[in-house]
């Protein structure tokens, strides 16, 4: 399974789970590459049923967790509606294959 | 700076159209043309407001095409384009012209012509907004967006599921009375939320939001012809002020926000626009919110400044956001009713408001109206315009 990576800023220390040219809290551009958490913690989410072009389901779960050090993510998940305030196991899965290609995102599962 | 004027202001039929793009702005500029007595080659700039031509119909150019069918040559010809707030950017733009000395009259037009694809592909055209990389890979769409925020608003602020059908059956209500609202169609709580139909009538678009909580995609333009003030009473008897404008962006990434409950752009733009404008959220007394979602118009009612964080939807409840309350909130119907073709919304509100203050509203007409306020919302929150218009 591939990993995924998230940049801290070298400056202030913020850590995003993407790629950016600049810190959004104090507008350096150097970054060191980090793995986020495994686990984080369910802070909202919603079951989204007026899908964009490019996805055959009928419904998707999308939401956004907090990881321990207080940076979120944006992710699918991966279970049946949970509340926010719910711990999650983060992971790092295909979720969509475009152009022949699979992209990989993070998907939220229910710890334990 | 020079201080400037609204002196004719119309908009289309909000609806499908089987128009062509530019042939619906143009009627949008013609229904604000004939709206004031003026020679259109005195026109000496078009601002055209729209997100999108290039992906929804396929042409560039627009505003050239557009002076080109009304035969205004050689007035100066720009296309303005911040998302669903591109129609008070245009504003902003044709204010700042006049009110710098450059142009004494600009035309302002702002359409959209959505219906011309699928519903699929119009919600992946608006969901284009979102970051490529950390939200849009996800089948993130504005409508998810607004699903994320209000499951925490709600949560947080104890609103429920009856709030916001009061928000949708108020602006169905207001749009019944306006002739070129999209939505003509009164709705009830017994309907949408508690009869047993009501899963079928009112599906979840994307919890807790349900199809009536939405706004349509809709196809239509509305115009503004802007002044320097000075000149007005040359063309219309009853011209209206522009008289404060506010701006502020925020993160593009919804997660990132310290406070994802915060629309911080929309304080930071109100409170220009009231300093600008020297006055307070009290002084407003009619206003047009940016409801592409009712949980927006609760939340950007606390953050414009007229209701507390947290109790506008009490405000809702006690009748004080219908037209004859204390502060009516989308006499027109706003984007929930009267539509959302996305360029075109931030002038039609304007429009609205202009109507509103020179008391020609008709059945809708808020009494003694003489301050309005517009919250026009790019992205989810992160491009936001605030409009302070005073009768003149």
């Amino acid at each position: 399974m591939k990993k995924p990576t998230a940049y801290k800023c070298t400056k202030c220390g913020r850590v995003t789970t993407y790629a950016r040219l600049r810190c959004l809290s104090c507008r350096n551009e150097r970054f060191e590459r980090v793995t986020p958490a495994e686990t984080a913690t369910l802070v909202t989410a919603t079951e989204v049923h007026m899908l964009p072009v490019g996805f055959d389901v009928r419904f998707l779960r999308v939401g956004i967790a907090e990881f321990p050090d207080g940076s979120r993510v944006t992710g699918w998940l991966v279970s049946e509606r949970i509340p926010p305030g719910t711990r999650v196991d983060v992971r790092w899965e295909p979720i969509r294959e475009r152009d022949g290609e699979k992209t990989y995102g993070f998907t939220f599962h229910p710890s334990g | 700076m020079r201080d400037v004027a609204i002196i004719g202001a119309g908009q289309t039929k909000f609806a499908r159209t089987e128009w062509p793009l530019v042939d619906l702005l143009v009627e949008g500029t013609r229904t604000a043309l004939a709206d004031v007595r003026i020679d259109e080659t005195l026109i000496q700039s078009v601002l055209v407001a729209n997100m999108g031509a290039g992906m929804l119909n396929h042409q560039s150019g627009v505003a050239s095409a557009v002076v080109d069918a009304l035969g205004i040559f050689p007035a100066h010809a720009e296309l303005v384009e911040n998302g669903p707030a591109s129609g008070a950017s245009a504003v902003k733009l044709g204010f700042l012209g006049i009110a710098a000395g450059y142009y004494d009259i600009v035309l302002v037009v702002g359409g959209e012509k959505m219906r011309a694809v699928t519903g699929w592909e119009s919600t992946d055209f608006v969901a284009t907004l979102t970051h490529p990389v950390a939200e849009y890979i996800y089948g993130i769409t504005l409508p998810s967006m607004a699903g994320l925020f209000a499951r925490l608003y709600m949560d947080k602020y104890g609103i429920t599921p009856e709030h916001l059908a009061m928000v949708a059956i108020k602006n169905h209500d207001n749009a019944m009375l306006n002739p070129v609202a999209h939505i003509q169609q009164p709705i009830t709580m017994e309907g949408i939320l508690h009869r047993p139909e009501a899963v079928v009538n009112n599906p979840i678009v994307a919890d807790p939001l349900r199809l009536f909580d939405c706004c349509p995609v809709s196809d239509g333009a509305a115009g503004l012809v802007l002044c320097a003030a000075d000149r007005a009473k040359e063309f219309c008897e009853k011209p209206v002020l522009v008289a404060g404008i506010g701006q502020a962006t925020d993160t593009q990434v919804l997660h990132e926000r310290e406070d994802p409950t915060d629309l911080k752009a929309v304080r930071l733009a109100s409170e220009q626009a009231f300093r600008m404008a020297g006055v307070r959220p009290s002084d407003v007394d009619v206003a047009e919110l940016h409801d592409a979602f009712t949980i927006l118009e609760i939340a950007e009612s606390e953050h414009a400044g007229f209701f507390e964080k947290g109790t506008g939807h009490r405000a809702i409840e006690r009748g004080e956001t219908r037209i004859g309350g204390k502060l009516p909130i989308n006499p027109s119907g706003g984007l929930k009713a009267r539509g959302h073709p996305v360029g075109a919304t931030g002038i039609a509100q304007l429009v609205e408001l202009v109507f509103q203050l020179r008391g020609d509203a008709g059945d809708r007409q808020v009494k003694d109206a003489r301050v309005g306020y517009a919250c026009n919302f790019g992205g989810f929150g992160n491009n936001v315009l605030a409009t302070i218009l005073k009768k003149g």
